[in-house]
């Protein structure tokens, strides 16, 4: 009986076979076919995938090229739940030889199945799991076998039972101790990986051992995985007294030759100084921030900047305005603009912070050298941190000192478009911190004009912005300010696209404000039923229709959807009649 | 790792500024003098602009001078000593950060400047000592190994990656020299070069040294004994023919292919490794490395015997015939030209029932459409060529192929048909 109505399973694999043969021959790429093999277990039972699936799986591991071995090992991942717990280690048999592939992309995705598998066998202690897994790690195996069976390490160490743990502990000091460099590396990776599975009392007695063996060699290829193991180890150990020493010996002045070690650094700077602890991170970090925020890599001063205001809650107060401020105000002029970008985040969500002595008269000056770089990220990584940095401020530092410049960058619509977009989106904030007199006086029009911006993404922002400032300041002013100026841009512009934004802003009011929906749904009504351009219907028909999906309905929206369930238009009618119907 | 001294450090103690020259000092007083000397010159300095310390730098320069002098005209052996403190002065001096450009813009040696070591004035001299010591009939290898240990070499294999091509030069000949004079390390300076290019090809695919440690690759293999050890044989398929994967290896290709080709030359039963090992790492999209590969390819099928011919035929000519049919018309001439090699072409002649099979498909196309003139007449050619070899197999082919073309295209039809069946049933 065809197993799938007109097709035998059996005739699927030959089908298969000869596509493979002609991919092959043609110098295509066979993952194409490849990615059919989990189709053709569905259609056999567990047992048949055992008997006539899998001596074909073995076939083509041992004949596939390094790619086509990828998408094998990806084939393999979604077949193991087909499988199912009892047969899935089967799998394990052609997965060896994708193991043993010299292409690290490749053995990744084999590790990577080797996991999905051993999910379905935790604690099983499954024979052919852990028999691979030795066979991996063997002494005569090649490098590339032992930097998978490493990569294993965790997934072997969740199939085996509480008493074979203890060999996969064995293991790991092995590898750790190989003459090959990139398998200590692996080692040294897998010891951070092992910390999330194993007992949490076994991490200081079993893994601190071995990684600070590895930690402490001579040999860079080896060091580039101990930072994010060590926070990897840190985060198991909770940050406990039991970190310091490794972090310590980790953390000394950068002067690594690897640009990665010191990536990884910046990286991981905020967990490096928590596993240190404030007294000891106090004497250490300071250097550390020093000379990495001016290293010659420009990917270790991004990292750097972007981690710098995390890192102060975690040393003692004085440590940012002695150390961080003046090194921010030495690199401020990063030939980087993303760097930059990352130093502006940095000195506005320091503010905030409330930092001692003349921190943020300090930081004001940082901030207004932001508002005039050359780059519109900058600029807007400036604005946008400004909402938080109210409160610390005062609303009238911040109204007198940031917005002439601010207003004067929104007005210059030539270009600085993430400009104006970030100014719009802290909007909310800014009604809320300074009140709804300061706000009036000079943000109002900001409202209304972002509403006709150029720029779509700007147009957009102020949507969710109007919506907000109406929670902020009240349906009273939405009625007086934002309303008239809405039924203006529909009375006299004749650009489409601002009708849209009406819509959508008139959507996203009517979603926040019970008060108002009374006022925005019949704009949206009036132009679904008489604009002129299908555009505009469309949208108004879409809005009404998503807010009914919400549980608002008017009954002025409810009958210009009737009326125009019939339109001309499909995607008008399409929306009309399924939000009447629904 | 030592600290670059700037004029804001005070510098150490064992940089005395007025130590007198070695004729000055009586004999017995100058292996003394010799060790002062080398302290002095321990101390690395810095040479960014603004650094200062010119007259202390210029005193280092002078002392450097003279010690390379001395060693030149020493006459006994070096004492452990003398030779324990010269390695931690070469140590102090040469294992520093090397400067990294942004990784956004990879160093490409053709279009880029390398940055250049700014201490060049000192470093260049320290080489030299070190080189002059290492030739030095003074310098006793027994003695030496146990300073010029296995972690001194791996951090001077580490240099290797440095931008600065002077560098490299020195670095080449040194260790050349270290392989040479210090037995007992050869075989981890081998294994440690395999994980240099290990790393390079399946992690970072960024190395500016490959070039010169294949050079140097190049004399030991010249030297290896026969039979050639499995070690060897490892070393050959498992570090130099991946080398062929990198998209940089313009860079090195030359000194590989002599690796290889003295491979070829010592044991020729490795041909079926080498050329399956290039095959595997055939480019599909950079058609400058195809070239590259055909033309390697074909000074390597001049070396190879008739019985590795026939071992390899199938899977070399199934990969010229995509090259063949390569709308990069370089790619597709330099493919045709291997028949303008005679020794090729007799060799082929011996496993016709197998190549005709794989290359009459894509000069028949090739004669029937492609785009550049100069590929159609070779084309042409070569089918001229195979009829006068064998006439009977390639017309008994030519009968064939349309049928068979016809055939492969119905079963494909026929298999998606299925596909999409088994798809809507899913």
């Amino acid at each position: 009986m065809p197993a799938v109505g007109f097709i035998h399973a059996e005739d699927l694999i030959k089908l298969l076979d000869e596509e493979l043969k002609e991919l092959r021959q043609a110098g295509e790429d066979e993952g194409i076919a490849l990615k059919k093999l989990p189709i053709i277990a569905r259609t056999f039972s567990s047992d048949e995938c055992v008997s006539k699936l899998l001596p074909y799986v073995k076939e083509l591991a041992e004949s596939l090229e390094d790619e086509p071995q990828l998408h094998l090992a990806e084939a393999i991942e979604g077949m193991a739940p087909v499988f199912g717990a009892a047969n899935c280690s089967q799998l394990m048999t052609p997965l060896k030889t994708v193991c043993e592939n010299a292409e690290t992309v490749v053995r990744s995705q084999a590790v990577k199945s080797c996991e999905a598998i051993a999910k379905l066998l935790v604690s099983s202690d499954s024979p052919e799991f852990l028999g691979i897994f030795n066979e991996l790690r063997a002494k005569e195996a090649s490098q590339f076998s032992k930097m998978s069976a490493c990569g294993m390490l965790p997934s072997a160490y969740i199939v085996a039972s509480t008493s074979g743990k203890a060999e996969i502990k064995a293991a790991l000091g092995e590898l750790s101790s190989d003459e090959a460099p990139m398998v200590r590396a692996a080692a040294l990776a897998a010891v951070g990986d092992l910390a999330a599975v194993v007992d949490k009392s076994l991490v200081g007695t079993d893994l601190l051992p071995v990684f600070s063996t590895l930690a402490a060699e001579a040999q860079e290829a080896v060091l580039e995985n101990a930072i994010p193991a060590a926070v990897k180890l840190a985060t198991a150990l909770e940050f406990s007294d039991a970190c310091k020493d490794f972090m310590k010996a980790l953390a000394k002045p950068p002067a690594d030759r690897s640009v990665k070690i010191r990536v990884d650094k910046a990286k991981h700077i905020v967990a490096m100084s928590k596993a240190l602890g404030r007294e000891t991170a106090d004497l250490v970090i300071p250097d550390i921030v020093t000379q990495l925020i001016s290293d010659f890599d420009w990917e270790v001063r991004l990292q750097i900047s972007q981690n710098l205001a995390n890192l102060v809650p975690h040393l003692s107060p004085n440590i940012a305005t002695e150390t961080f401020i003046p090194s921010i105000q030495a690199n401020f002029d990063d030939s980087q603009v993303k760097v930059r970008e990352a130093l502006t985040e940095a000195v506005v969500k320091l503010v905030p912070q409330n930092l001692p002595g003349n921190a943020n008269n300090l930081l004001c000056q940082l901030i207004d050298k932001a508002l005039e770089d050359e780059s519109q990220l900058v600029r807007g990584a400036a604005i946008s941190g400004l909402g938080p940095a109210i409160d610390a401020l005062g609303p009238d530092m911040v109204s007198s000192r940031f917005f002439p410049v601010i207003l004067a960058l929104f007005r210059n619509k030539g270009s600085q478009w993430r400009v104006r977009q970030a100014l719009v989106e802290i909007l909310p904030n800014l009604a809320s911190s300074m009140g709804r007199d300061v706000f009036e006086k000079q943000l109002n029009t900001v409202v209304t004009d972002s509403l006709t911006d150029p720029v779509f993404s700007v147009r957009q922002a102020s949507w969710a912005a109007a919506s907000n400032l109406c929670s902020a300041l009240g349906d009273e002013w939405a009625g007086s300010i934002v309303l008239p100026e809405m039924n203006a841009i529909l009375a006299k512009e004749t650009q489409y696209l601002y009708r849209i934004s009406v819509i959508c802003a008139c959507q996203a009011i009517a979603k926040s404000r019970t008060g108002m929906r009374d006022t925005v749904i019949p704009i949206i009504a009036k132009l679904l039923s008489e604009d002129a351009i299908s555009n505009v219907k469309l949208a108004a028909a879409r809005a009404l229709y998503e807010l009914k999906q919400d549980g608002i309905t008017h009954q002025e929206g409810q009958s210009a959807l009737s009326s125009n369930a019939t339109s001309k238009d499909t995607d008008v009618a399409y929306y009309c009649s399924l939000a009447t119907t629904a | 790792m030592s600290i670059a001294y700037n004029s804001t450090m005070q510098l150490p103690p064992e940089f005395v500024s007025n130590l007198p020259m070695f004729s000055d000092v009586p004999v017995s007083e100058k292996p003394q003098l010799f060790l002062k000397k080398l302290k002095l010159c321990s101390v690395r300095f810095d040479f960014s602009p603004t650094s200062g310390f010119d007259q202390q730098k210029e005193v280092k320069r002078q002392t450097l001078l003279d010690l390379v002098e001395y060693v030149n005209a020493a006459k006994g052996p070096f004492s452990e000593t003398v030779i324990a403190e010269f390695t931690k002065m070469i140590a102090a001096n040469i294992f520093r950060p090397l400067p990294t450009r942004s990784r956004d813009q990879p160093f490409d040696p053709e279009e880029d400047e390398p940055i250049l070591e700014s201490a060049w004035t000192h470093l260049h001299i320290v080489y030299e000592f070190f080189l002059r010591f290492m030739v030095s009939t003074c310098t006793d290898a027994k003695v030496a190994k146990k300073f010029i240990n296995t972690e001194f070499i791996t951090k001077f294999l580490e240099l290797f990656d440095s931008e600065d091509p002077r560098e490299r030069d020195y670095l080449k000949t040194i260790l050349h020299r270290i392989y040479g004079k210090l037995m007992v390390h050869r075989s981890f300076v081998r294994k440690s070069i395999a994980n240099v290019f290990y790393r390079f090809i399946y992690e970072t695919e960024r190395h500016n040294g490959v070039a010169e440690l294949l050079e140097i690759l190049g004399s030991i293999i010249n030297g290896f004994a026969l039979p050639l050890k499995d070690e060897h044989k490892q070393f050959l398929k498992r570090a130099l023919v991946p080398l062929h994967k990198p998209g940089c290896i313009g860079q090195y290709h030359q000194q590989l292919s002599y690796c290889i080709s003295q491979y070829m030359e010592k044991d020729p039963t490795l041909a079926d490794i080498i050329i399956k090992g290039i095959l595997k790492f055939w480019p599909v999209t950079n058609s400058q490395k195809e070239i590259l590969f055909l033309s390697e390819l074909e000074e390597l099928l001049e070396l190879t015997q008739p019985q590795q011919f026939e071992v390899v035929a199938v899977p070399l000519f199934q990969v010229v015939a995509r090259c063949i049919r390569s709308p990069h018309f370089q790619v597709a001439e330099r493919a045709l030209f291997l028949w303008n090699n005679e020794y090729i072409v007799q060799q082929m002649s011996k496993s016709l029932s197998d190549i005709i099979p794989l290359v009459y498909g894509p000069l028949h196309q090739n004669t029937v459409g492609h785009w550049n003139p100069t590929v159609l007449s070779l084309s042409q050619n070569v089918q001229k060529m195979f009829r006068e070899i064998d006439s009977v197999a390639w017309d008994t082919y030519s009968s064939e192929y349309q049928a068979l073309v016809d055939k492969s295209a119905a079963a494909k039809a026929k298999r998606d048909q299925v596909w999409a069946r088994l798809q809507s049933a899913a």
